[in-house]
């Protein structure tokens, strides 16, 4: 008999030069740095979550109030040269006014060059609260009193796209991310597991694995829509499609963690872990799991654009999230109608920020998969 | 009873004066009081107004001394493949007379484009089975019923229906039978004969017949749980028997809704009462004994089907029995062709219409509206739009029942907020409702509404609305003596006492996927009664899913668009007030329902109304309903606007100021049968210068 | 090899019936069925709530739809297996599987058209980029490709029909073939109407493939060219052209086939976004269109038939790549 003592020391023994984890990630580090492409994908993820997190302090107005008398204007220009051809330091905007037309009720926008409202930065203005906690009124630009300022017009309800479209980013990343990373947990138990055990379990969780896969989806998404209870709010709702993005997404990660197990498995080490008589969970979380974990990040970044796809199409089916929350996908729905866009083409706006968090995650992935493969071309 | 009825308008107008001046004074001076309703405002627009005239000047039976038919019939006239025009007709065939017609008598040819966009599941209609909608019935197999009530919004009143293939009736002296007259001597578009066989056909195998889905049984046939019954004198003659007399809504079961002819030579040999065959049919096999490809369609009506691929096209041609002439002895229709396109949904005809590739599109979303008026009036638009009475409604509908769909105690507490008048009028207070008419079309289009009848109603009247200003914080105060109060500061009001003190109040409000402008009142309702600390929890529902809710009763609130039973109540009395088991608002369970005080008052006037004839009386019977309704806040109405018509510019004979949807929907209403374009104007027809082809013959 | 290929094809046919029992649950799932749906209907065309109850209890009735779950699900099995039929839609009154011979030939089409786009143009792509390696059209097309596939489909979808409906005055953008051509033998104006509507489907279920077959070709001939065989015969002195025509090419292409059999479910659950919004007579929008009206048989019957063919594809695939690499075992 071997006692746990043994087994630690004469493992950490083998398994110290393999374990150099600080070099490990020096490495992927430093060819990370030098991808490009990764660094922009970084910081465009960086920047929608700094949106989101401080939507509050980028949005000039409130960002959940709504305000009926201002649905559907247009973006407002910023101006540096007023109409009478004076140029100003100080950046301005006019405020709209509409005209209707009296056969059609075509709302027509004009500028108001009767009073220029300069852009002022780091003002105070309404009220909020920084992480909810912290009561806070500075907002990063604002005009005057009696002045408006939408960068990129108004929606339905008269709120600023801009501000909204920060806000919606907090559900639509974080339901993304919390379904991916459920996702990323599940898939790679069952992977390791799947690769680990091989025999009768491989096989087992190999079907189910092409079973869920070849689930569609759809169905599933409809059920729940309806089956959603009426006293649980949008969170719940937002909770309940995360996991069945999760539920559903999981498969392929399953599979490629499977392979690379599969290869470990033959590896010197693990059979000396195993000849020494290490137990399978000390197996499995000392040496398996690090030695995939570099990839299992890499699935992680790679599936967050397909649930943010995923959720946008299912708001688009008008089976996603509700009001009061936002999501990108929310926003996007209002532009399912038709007609409506034809009137107001502003309103696709958010898919700006749609794509530009799907490109980032998919540069940042691609970026980390290259800097994480040690094999990988220089 | 006239003296009564007065009195009571005096009463009502008195009681609602005093309402609104004493208001102010009990409600401890701070709950704003009603307002009066506002005039509309002239909108300027409108197909022009509707020419009203005696039915008699629009359509009577008579032999004209000559008849003609579309010209390229002649060749098979002559060829022996069809009787001559005059044999096809019959002796009196209807003549729809110059006087009615807005454009004049027509010619003959083009195509008229339709767009449906719900799957055909077969051509026995009576028996619930849909050839399509969107005008697929209406243009074929309804021209068959005993009276038309859709055009009647052309009529000088609307008590006496348009004859259809019933001519003439007779009330006895007591009123309890009426005797009709069918047309003598017409033919289904098989060229075999009509008599009243097939009316009796109807009565009873699908009327009569509990198994078969007909749109009305015979219990909607039946007064104080009598039913009628029907017999037919001779083949041209039947007879109804009533338990009471004159029923006032009768004509409206015989109308193209509820009741046309279906040909039994065709069809009772799949009727399981009727049939000889071995095993007999059963009555799914006889709602699907006309499949989408059991073609040509047997039918009454001007155009016949003769094509269908699924889910793509479908062809209609000109029915070359149709007994119907204009003045000059054409016979009818004048077009030649109906195509219908086919589509996922109704999105679809109105992008078809506006790109000038079908010819009738209906404005029911008002943030289209604006797109489609812009194109309208463009150089090269192709189609007119033409605007309805106020009589397109959203309201915000509450479930008041106690025990249907309740399943603990928050949802009886829910029910019992809901049943609380000063809640319905804080929720009132608290509905901006003319800014969410702005937010969804600006301009003076779209108006705020109380609910109750629509402004468009005939009968409505201004007076006797009792509008809730927006006023958030006299809906604050109702809230507070409700005792509904943040305790924990979240924003959201909880409940104090009773079991569910302690909690959030939270409420489910749906809104339909298919109509895009409930989602639009539902949200902005999010935030506008989130802002009186009354949590929201919106759903957005498919029709079936709401459908289903309505019956289990496990619904709270609901957007919706309502019907026109609001606009027409004869049409539809039994949508006004809780009189039936199965009142949508108020559905009775195995317990007896509790009404309200107030509902019982609407249940009175409501029954009253069903039998009063006197159009004074009508009205006066109405305000007093709306009074009680508005006041009540029975629903709670956000916004009132028109129903649209578009259709191309090329068509003649639409008449002005045509609804969309008033009497029936516009399809009915809109005669195409007399529908007619210039020859310079007509399209190219998919089959022209066929006729179906009923093999045999 | 042959009990390997014996035995996938046996689990594969538990599973497709593991699929059926699920499908079936999972759309049974939501309260009511296509009677309520039709019910609803009635309301909406003014009926009264008593009649429109009454009415949707007989179509209940008659169509079964009040039998237990189980009940239901073994007539539609027991259909299936006897009689070859894929059960009853209510919604069409008609037999499902007639119902999708007629949308499947159309289906095809743009599954196989739009496949072969995206192959040759991707593999055409993959080909120049990897040739101009971190030249400006390397970079040009991979960012172009990243951004149009970044864009969710719908609104891909959206935006095209925005553009055509509003901007080009485009007619009967609405479905498969304009009027006229519907009823007509095929010609060539049919086939050139045809492409007319569907093209914007071809654009955006092709896109995703285009973007994809364009990376792996690349990665692969860049792999390939680096080989040693591809050294020798440069130093032959062969022309670059034909080096990568003659002998990079066609060992790149290797994975490419070997996914062939995945394309096909894919490349037919592809279209179902821009076919919603397109209104085209394919297989997606049906699918669609079924579990809204909760009409159970063809909901049923897809979802079989797509989980059948993702089986299929996944076992062409081991096929495919066990005999090409015999270090695969077959266990």
């Amino acid at each position: 008999m071997i006692t746990d003592q043994q087994e630690i020391t004469t493992l950490d023994e083998i398994a110290a030069p393999l374990e150099d984890h600080e070099s490990y990630f020096q490495l992927v580090w430093r060819r990370f740095r030098r991808n490009k492409v990764s660094i922009v994908g970084a910081l465009m993820v960086l920047t929608l979550v700094f949106l989101a997190i401080f939507a509050d302090f980028f949005s000039p107005t409130p960002i959940s109030q709504i305000d009926l008398d201002n649905s559907f204007i247009p973006p407002q220009q910023v101006h540096f040269i007023d109409h009478e051809g004076n140029f100003h330091i100080r950046p301005f905007v006019y405020n709209y006014t509409y005209t209707l037309d009296p056969t059609t009720f075509r709302v027509s926008w004009v500028e108001d060059t009767s009073k220029a409202y300069e852009i002022q930065f780091f003002v105070q203005g309404s009220e909020y609260k920084l992480f909810g906690l912290i009561p806070s009124n500075l907002h990063l630009y604002g005009v005057e009193e009696g002045g408006t300022i939408y960068l990129l017009g108004t929606d339905k309800l008269g709120r600023d796209l801009w501000g909204k479209a920060c806000e919606a980013g907090r559900i639509s990343l974080s339901m993304s991310l919390f379904g991916a990373i459920i996702s990323v947990v599940l898939g790679s138990v069952l992977g390791v597991a799947s690769g680990y055990y091989g025999g009768w379990i491989d096989n087992a969780l190999q079907r189910f694995t092409e079973f869920v896969a070849a689930f569609p989806n759809l169905p599933l998404w409809m059920a729940l829509a309806a089956l959603v209870p009426k006293t649980a709010d949008s969170f719940t709702v937002f909770v309940l499609m995360a996991c069945i993005f999760a539920l559903l997404s999981w498969t392929t990660l399953a599979r490629e963690v499977r392979s690379k197990v599969l290869s470990l498995r033959e590896t010197d080490f693990i059979l000396a872990a195993k000849e020494m008589g290490a137990s399978d969970a000390r197996i499995i979380f000392r040496h398996l799991y690090p030695n995939t974990l570099s990839h299992i990040i890499v699935i992680l970044t790679l599936t967050v654009p397909g649930v943010i796809l995923a959720e946008s199409f299912l708001s688009f089916l008008g089976i996603g999230i509700t009001e009061p929350l936002i999501s990108w996908g929310l926003m996007m729905r209002n532009t399912q109608d038709i007609q409506t866009l034809g009137q107001n083409a502003w309103i696709l706006a958010p898919i700006f920020f749609m794509v530009s968090a799907v490109l980032g995650f998919n540069f940042l992935g691609d970026g980390l998969r290259d800097a994480a493969d040690p094999y990988a071309a220089q | 009873m006239k003296l009564r009825h007065l009195q009571l308008r005096v009463l009502a107008m008195v009681v609602m004066l005093t309402f609104m001046i004493s208001v102010p004074a009990f409600g401890q001076a701070e709950v704003a009081a009603p307002i009066p309703y506002p005039e509309p405002t002239d909108i300027g627009l409108g197909g022009g107004e509707v020419n009203r005239l005696p039915i008699d000047q629009i359509v009577t039976y008579m032999a004209l001394p000559e008849y003609h038919q579309a010209p390229w019939l002649d060749a098979l006239v002559e060829s022996g493949q069809l009787p001559p025009v005059e044999e096809r007709l019959p002796a009196e065939p209807q003549v729809y007379l110059t006087s009615g017609m807005q454009d004049g008598i027509g010619v003959y040819g083009d195509v008229w484009r339709g767009f449906s966009a719900c799957p055909t599941a077969g051509y026995n209609d009576m028996a619930g089975t849909t050839m399509g909608w969107f005008g697929i019935e209406s243009y074929t197999s309804r021209y068959g019923s005993l009276v038309k009530t859709g055009p009647l919004f052309r009529a000088d009143q609307d008590i006496d229906p348009m004859p259809e293939i019933a001519k003439s009736w007779e009330w006895s002296e007591d009123g309890m039978q009426l005797t009709m007259h069918l047309i003598e001597g017409a033919s289904w578009s098989d060229g075999m004969p009509f008599t009243s066989a097939d009316v009796m056909f109807v009565w009873e195998g699908y009327i009569l017949d509990e198994n078969v889905a007909a749109p009305r049984h015979i219990d909607a046939w039946s007064w104080n749980g009598e039913p009628a019954s029907l017999v037919a004198l001779d083949d041209y003659t039947i007879q109804f028997t009533f338990p009471v007399s004159r029923p006032m809504d009768v004509f409206y079961l015989m109308n193209e809704d509820n009741f046309h002819v279906m040909p039994a030579h065709q069809l009772r040999e799949f009727h399981p009462l009727w049939s000889t065959a071995d095993p007999a049919p059963s009555y799914r096999d006889f709602a699907d004994a006309l499949p989408p490809d059991a073609l040509p369609l047997v039918t009454m009506g001007p155009w016949v089907i003769t094509e269908y691929i699924t889910d793509e096209l479908m062809i209609m041609r000109r029915n070359p029995y149709y007994w119907k002439v204009d003045e000059a002895g054409n016979q009818l229709p004048y077009i030649d062709e109906i195509q219908y396109r086919k589509g996922p949904s109704g999105i679809g005809r109105d992008l078809c219409t506006i790109a000038g590739d079908c010819d009738h599109m209906n404005l029911e979303n008002p943030s289209t509206f604006v797109e489609a008026m812009t194109r309208a009036q463009s150089a090269d638009a192709t189609y007119d739009v033409s605007w309805g009475p106020e009589t397109l409604g959203y309201n915000v509908a509450f479930n008041f029942s106690l025990d249907v769909g309740v399943t603990g105690e928050r949802d009886i507490a829910v029910r019992e907020l809901l049943r609380d008048l000063r809640f319905r009028q804080a929720l009132s207070y608290a509905s901006d409702r003319d800014g969410i008419a702005q937010s969804i079309m600006r301009g003076p289009f779209l108006r705020g509404w109380a609910g109750g009848l629509y402004p468009g109603a005939p009968d409505f009247d201004r007076e006797s609305v009792v509008y809730y200003p927006y006023d958030a914080p006299s809906a604050n105060i109702l809230l507070d003596e409700l005792g509904l109060l943040d305790t924990n500061g979240d924003g959201t009001r909880e409940w104090t006492e009773g079991p569910m003190a302690g909690e959030p109040v939270v409420i489910e409000l749906r809104a339909s996927q298919d109509q895009q402008e409930t989602q639009s009142v539902a949200e902005a309702l999010v935030n506008q009664w989130g802002e009186i600390g009354i949590q929201i929890n919106m759903r957005v529902m498919d029709s079936q899913t709401r459908a289903d809710a309505m019956i289990d009763g496990s619904w709270e609130m609901e957007v919706q668009r309502n019907d026109q039973a609001f606009a027409l109540p004869f049409t539809n009395v039994t949508n006004l007030a809780p009189i039936t088991a199965n009142f949508r608002w108020h559905v009775e369970g195995d317990q007896p329902r509790q009404l309200m005080d107030f509902e019982q008052e609407l249940i009175d006037i409501v029954e009253e109304y069903r039998s009063t004839f006197d159009a004074a009386e009508r009205r006066a019977l109405m305000f007093n309903y709306n009074q009680i309704f508005t006041e009540n806040v029975y629903d709670l109405g956000i916004f009132i606007g028109r129903y649209g018509l578009g259709t191309n510019q090329r068509f003649n004979n639409i008449a002005d100021g045509t609804p969309v949807f008033l009497y029936t929907w516009v399809e009915d209403a809109i005669l195409l049968d007399t529908v007619w374009s210039a020859v310079e104007d007509q399209l190219p027809q998919n089959r022209p210068e066929t006729l179906a082809d009923y093999g045999g013959e | 090899m042959l009990s390997y290929i014996l035995r996938r094809v046996i689990i594969a046919f538990f599973m497709l019936i593991g699929i059926g029992v699920v499908s079936f649950i999972v759309i049974k799932l939501p309260p009511g069925d296509f009677a309520s749906r039709y019910q609803a209907y009635l309301l909406g065309r003014g009926s009264s709530q008593e009649d429109a109850m009454r009415a949707a209890q007989i179509v209940r009735e008659q169509y079964g739809l009040d039998q237990p779950l189980p009940v239901q699900f073994y007539e539609w099995v027991k259909g299936m297996v006897t009689e070859g039929k894929f059960g009853y839609s209510l919604a069409y009154r008609t037999d499902v599987g007639e119902l999708i011979a007629d949308r499947l030939p159309k289906t095809l089409i743009i599954a196989i058209l739009s496949h072969i786009i995206s192959t040759v143009v991707g593999v055409s792509l993959g080909i120049f980029v990897a040739t101009r390696k971190y030249g400006f059209w390397d970079n040009f097309f991979a960012i172009l490709s990243s951004v149009l596939t970044s864009i969710p489909r719908f609104s891909l979808a959206i935006i095209i029909l925005f553009i055509m409906v509003f901007q080009w005055h485009q007619p009967s953008m609405v479905s498969f073939f304009s009027p006229q051509y519907v009823v007509a033998p095929w010609s060539l104006d049919r086939v050139i109407d045809m492409l007319r509507h569907i093209w914007p489907v071809l654009f955006i279920a092709g896109l995703g493939g285009v973007a994809r077959n364009m990376r792996v070709m690349r990665g692969n001939l860049l792999d390939v060219l680096g080989a040693q065989y591809v050294q020798t015969a440069r130093s032959k002195g062969l022309t670059e052209n034909r080096v990568v025509v003659r002998h990079a090419v066609p060992n790149a292409l290797h994975t490419l086939v070997a996914y062939q059999g995945t394309v096909l479910p894919y490349m037919m659950q592809g279209e179902l976004e821009v076919a919603i919004i397109l209104g085209l007579p394919t297989l997606g929008p049906l699918l669609y269109e079924s579990l809204v009206n909760q009409d159970i048989y063809i909901s049923g019957s897809l979802l079989l038939i797509y989980g059948a063919l993702i089986l299929l594809g996944n076992l062409l695939a081991d096929i495919y790549l066990s005999i090409l690499d015999p270090r695969i075992r077959y266990s």
